[in-house]
């Protein structure tokens, strides 16, 4: 008998030869792909240090668009990430297999606005990395970015340490 | 030592740059994360995609992370909110078709080698779990993860209620019960009975 602390972290019921069955099937027809288990271990690599943290914030297409809304009519994915310091907002559009990134670069409010201009930003993925300047009002522009796991990489003057984004599926 | 001390002890030692521990962790965990993908039916290379973004998310977090036996529920939200994403941002990309009460089309077929190797029993269990209704195919799909998920975790992947959990899976496992016994007598595949 599990006491209160551990009860939520176990199954509640007795097996059921009907789901055993179907785990057995699906360890059979739909395993984790070798490949997918080494690509999660390659992972540990890519662990930054020293760098301030920006979180996904915001994300249009966290909230599901109304039914019937069809493709084309809708406003492009749109994400915030934040840090302390640094805003940073990302229109993602989509050409074929690759992404385009358009960005804009927002300075905390007592912070100087030449800190989002001339920024180096570099977007990490597959087919990467990209390296980018925004302009002198922190607009940037980022193209042929590979589909999968992303990330910007945003290096303000100093003393302002690197930024780095939470990494996003797109 | 429990599984939670150990994965406590694994996420210290991934912390100091331990890559074994950290493989230890992927390994414990990776069936979770496919699982749930799978419920929201990505085809491979991108249930790969949001594999390796959940991952890539730990490795950062690793400092952060307050409850080390908690890492699977915080693995199965970040696998829930990319799937969604993956897969509405396809949806708007493909206009809807105009029937939209007509099924998905099944993005995640498997390949017809492995297929092969079931039995014709076990070929019909399976395509008539592939054909329940999507609230019961997600959550069987996500409580077939190898090693068997926790409660907390499938309620993290689904986002919904613990307590629900328990009594959507017997009346699920009733559901696909009855429409294989239905078609077993009927001698033909298991359809839509109800």
């Amino acid at each position: 008998m599990t006491d209160d602390r551990d009860r939520d972290q176990v199954p509640h019921d007795e097996p059921d030869p009907l789901l055993e069955e179907l785990r057995r099937i699906a360890s059979i027809v739909d395993p984790v792909p070798q490949r997918t288990i080494e690509a999660g271990q390659t992972a540990f690599a890519w662990r930054t240090f020293d760098a301030e943290f920006a979180a996904l914030v915001h994300d249009s297409l966290a909230v599901a668009a109304p039914a019937g809304v069809r493709g084309g009519e809708e406003p492009p994915l749109l994400l915030t990430f934040e840090s302390d310091d640094l805003l940073v907002e990302v229109k993602v559009t989509r050409a074929g297999a690759e992404r385009t990134l358009v960005g804009q670069l927002s300075a905390a409010d007592d912070e100087p606005p030449s800190r989002v201009a001339g920024v180096e930003v570099v977007a990490e993925h597959a087919n990467g990395p990209t390296t980018v300047e925004s302009d002198q009002r922190g607009r940037f522009v980022a193209t042929g970015i590979a589909a999968g796991p992303v990330r910007l990489r945003c290096h303000p003057p100093r003393p302002a340490p690197e930024v780095v984004t939470d990494w996003v599926t797109l | 030592m429990t599984a939670d001390t150990s994965m406590v002890e694994l996420v210290r030692r991934a912390r100091q740059g331990d890559q074994l521990a950290w493989n230890q962790i992927v390994a414990r965990y990776s069936g979770l994360i496919w699982a749930v993908t799978r419920t929201y039916r990505l085809p491979g290379t991108q249930a790969d995609d949001v594999a390796q973004t959940c991952w890539l998310r730990l490795v950062e977090h690793l400092d952060r992370i307050r409850d080390p036996e908690h890492i699977g529920a915080w693995l199965a939200t970040t696998a829930r909110r990319e799937s969604l994403r993956v897969v509405r941002a396809a949806v708007r990309e493909a206009p809807p078709p105009d029937d939209l009460s007509a099924p998905m089309p099944d993005l995640e077929a498997e390949s017809p080698e492995l297929l092969a190797i079931l039995s014709d029993q076990a070929t019909r269990l399976w395509q008539a779990f592939k054909e329940l209704p999507g609230h019961c195919y997600r959550l069987l799909r996500a409580l077939l993860a190898s090693p068997p998920p926790s409660y907390a975790e499938v309620a993290a992947a689904l986002e919904m209620p613990i307590g629900s959990i328990g009594p959507t899976r017997m009346r699920c496992l009733g559901l696909l019960r009855r429409r294989l016994e239905a078609a077993d007598a009927a001698g033909r595949p298991a359809e839509s009975l109800d």
